[in-house]
């Protein structure tokens, strides 16, 4: 059911407003009108940043998180605005952001050792290599194939070559020689494919300078090291992060709202539940000294924004249709029609009593253990729920893990033809009570007329023709078909000014019936997924049997049996949400379903880390 | 000539083999969009798996009527059946549908779930989105399965 909405309009003492609208958001009832929103950038915000923070520091902690129960928080504590908080803060970005610092630091030393190394056995001061009075000494590499020739060569000119270092290949030479050889010297080396590098340092010998840069290294590795120590100790108290985490989100969607006013005064204005309203009052009453209530009922052309409300099962089926598009306030809502639905054919796709057990245990225990919230949560209850109907005709079909064995209907693997003609009769019958609702519209928006020739001739059409498969019935077939096709032919065109115009759409509106055609035999879907189960079920128990001829096959068919049917489990899961999501979006909402609603989005807390107590 | 028998397990083979493929290609593309996007937003993981198994259902409808042919021509039960060659190719044709379709069609669906890969990479909240739109493409994959099973149970062996 769409809950009634009403307007509502305050007006209180700019003085009070801040605390109004805190109590409003605590009451998590009130959407306001936002005509103004600034919408920032998520990351500049302060939420963000700390969000950031907790993820870095909890993954120091090494706590494991993926089962941690969310912890309870009353309200009061949520928003115990304390000093402390703010400073962890601060310490934890000046701790992160000095360990970030150091990393740079010491990954630039280690490319400079990286360069210096090969020279570090260069005895000489590194200023030294250079041009003197009479002679000069260059640095360099040559190529090992090129060593030996390279020493013959300067030998005949007596200038003298030192091996440094060989490393990859390569030879790290020191070349000295007479000024007056220069030209000759260098022609020398270019033959020899000489490359000239100096050590990257001002002055020194390179290995002092290795030395040097290898205890800065260490002194700031030491320095990370505390650094790393005191984020530990943060990280113990990473529930204060968490709290000004929270409490930075809702002051920011505080933020987000522009309220009008004038000097003294400001203008509120949003939607609230009609059961509300006196909620509302009390609240207004409580927080302003003095302040304006007015409640207007919804009026054509308002945009309201949507709260659907159903009981324990059908609100579990919600996410479904939200998935597609949240109801519209003025039209019906299709939940507690599609959730049945869903639930039947959820049944039907997996179709078996063992894999109905299964998902029955594993989601209760997936929601004892990670106590999802709000869509997860929806989403699994919808799947314990149709573990209930997949167990029924899993029964039905004697289907029990991929074994035949007594079926009370029939087994779909032995009759397909059966099963086929049972989902296209089941299909007929989904699409009929989506055109049903169609007709509850119409009714109640008083065109009782529109609703006989457009929905209901086309109900006793599809009947017409089914039933003349039936021999008994194919009699009262003919009559129906014939009265069906008339009223539709007659009808379909009221709208055109001309005869013919009006004749000549109701022809082309009959051709309508072919998509009525694919829709039915889109049906036949559900043939195909529960055979597609049960078949790679009875696949894998028999890949099973045949290994089970020694123990230690057997105990490799023990696996065969597990991991197959745990693979086929989660194949047909998924393909039964995905296909029975599909029939419902474009089979059964096309028949009536418009959505294009606003969800209701009233100011609340919502905390991310912690389950609030005691809201009231 | 081939017998009948031998008519019958090469349309077995080949409806498993090309629809397999077709799979393969189809979850190899959505894949590859999958990396793509989680080389950004490394938070997406389990709706892009969720997206990036779609085109996999070809395979199984390939592998599942595979199965079936073996089962209706005695193969699998280690009784194979003397089948004549009419029969062989009966088999064989009815085995066409899925493995064309499951070809095709796994290509296909997987382009369309890297495209609804992309689409969740800006929106995060599309994922149910995504996912019907490469159900779409899944119809016909379904249908083809539909024609090869009921030809396959429509053969008197």
């Amino acid at each position: 059911m769409i809950a009634a909405m009403n307007r509502a309009l305050i007006i209180c003492m700019k003085e009070d407003e801040s605390r109004l609208i805190e109590a409003l958001q605590k009451s998590g009832i009130f959407m306001p009108v936002s005509k103004h929103k600034i919408t920032n950038n998520d990351s500049s915000k302060e939420s963000s940043k700390t969000n950031f923070l907790i993820k870095q520091v909890s993954s120091l902690s090494k706590q494991n998180n993926f089962f941690a129960e969310r912890k309870l928080l009353s309200y009061d504590k949520l928003l115990d605005k304390n000093e402390e908080y703010l400073n962890l803060k601060n310490d934890c970005i000046r701790t992160l952001d000095s360990i970030k610092e150091k990393k740079q630091i010491i990954a630039q030393h280690k490319q400079l050792i990286e360069r210096l190394y090969p020279w570090k056995n260069l005895a000489s001061n590194v200023e030294d290599i250079r041009k003197n009075n009479y002679s000069s000494t260059l640095t360099g590499t040559v190529k090992k194939k090129n060593m030996k020739k390279l020493s013959a060569k300067l030998a005949s000119f007596g200038a003298m070559y030192q091996l440094v270092n060989i490393h990859n290949n390569t030879c790290y030479v020191t070349v000295s020689f007479f000024n007056s050889d220069q030209g000759k010297i260098l022609t020398i080396l270019k033959d020899c494919e000489f490359s000239e590098n100096r050590p990257d340092i001002k002055s020194g010998k390179v290995q002092q300078k290795i030395d040097n840069i290898s205890q800065e290294i260490a002194k700031l590795e030491g320095e990370i090291e505390k650094e790393n120590s005191a984020l530990f100790q943060i990280s113990k108290e990473l529930d204060k992060l968490k709290i000004l985490f929270e409490q930075e989100k809702a002051q920011e969607e505080l933020n987000e709202i522009n309220f009008d006013e004038t000097s003294s005064t400001v203008y509120i204005e949003g939607w609230i539940k009609k059961s509300d309203v006196k909620k509302l009052k009390n609240i207004a009453e409580k927080n302003t000294t003095v302040c304006e209530l007015e409640f207007f009922d919804v009026k054509q052309g308002d945009d309201v924004p949507t709260v659907v409300e159903n009981n324990k099962f059908v609100s579990q089926f919600e996410v479904i249709t939200d998935m597609f598009s949240t109801p519209s306030y003025a039209k019906a809502d299709p939940n507690p029609v599609m959730a049945p639905w869903y639930w039947v054919i959820f049944g039907l796709m997996v179709g078996d009593a063992g894999y109905g057990l299964l998902m029955l245990i594993l989601c209760l225990l997936l929601t004892k253990f990670i106590k999802p919230r709000s869509n997860a949560k929806k989403l699994i209850n919808t799947i314990t729920f149709s573990s209930f109907t997949t167990m029924f005709w899993g029964i039905m079909f004697g289907s029990y893990f991929g074994e035949t064995f007594m079926p009370i209907l029939f087994s779909p693997l032995d009759e397909p033809i059966k099963m086929l003609i049972f989902s296209m009769v089941l299909g007929v019958m989904h699409i009929f009570s989506g055109m049903l609702i169609k007709v509850y519209e119409k009714i109640k928006s008083g065109n009782v007329l529109d609703a006989i020739f457009d929905e209901i001739s086309w109900i006793v059409l599809i009947t017409g023709l089914a039933l003349l498969f039936l021999p008994q019935s194919r009699q009262i077939a003919i009559y129906l078909t014939i009265i069906a096709v008339a009223v539709i032919f007659l009808t379909a065109g009221r709208h055109k000014k001309n005869i013919f115009a009006r004749l000549a759409t109701g022809l082309t509106s009959l051709y309508g019936v072919t998509s009525y055609v694919s829709d039915i035999l889109s049906y036949s879907r559900i043939l195909a997924l529960s055979l597609a189960t049960a078949v790679v079920a009875m696949v894998m128990n028999m890949l099973a049997q045949m290994m089970s001829t020694s123990t230690l096959g057997f105990v490799l068919s023990l696996f065969v049996y597990i991991i197959g049917h745990a693979f086929n489990l989660a194949l047909g899961l998924l393909s039964a949400y995905v296909h029975d999501s599909r029939l419902q979006y474009i089979e059964f909402f096309n028949k009536f379903y418009e959505g294009g609603g606003k969800e209701f989005k009233p100011i609340s807390i919502k905390a991310h880390y912690f389950d609030i107590k005691n809201k009231n | 000539m081939f017998s009948g028998l031998t008519i019958a397990i090469l349309g077995s083979a080949l409806c498993a083999a090309l629809a397999c493929t077709g799979s393969a290609f189809g979850v190899q593309t959505a894949g590859k969009a999958g990396a793509g996007v989680l080389s950004e937003k490394p938070e997406l993981f389990g709706k892009v798996l969720v997206l990036q198994a779609l085109p996999g259902t070809q395979g199984i409808y390939g592998f599942l009527t595979a199965v079936l042919i073996m089962v209706q021509i005695g193969v699998l039960g280690g009784n194979p059946a003397e089948l004549t060659v009419a029969q062989g190719w009966m088999f064989f044709f009815a085995a066409l549908p899925i493995a064309i379709v499951g070809l095709l069609s796994g290509m296909a669906q997987g382009n369309t779930a890297a495209a609804s890969i992309h689409m969740l990479a800006k929106e995060t909240d599309s994922t149910a989105k995504g996912i019907t739109m490469t159900a779409l493409v899944e119809t016909y994959a379904i249908l083809a399965l539909l024609i090869s099973i009921l030809l396959i149970f429509g053969i008197a062996v």
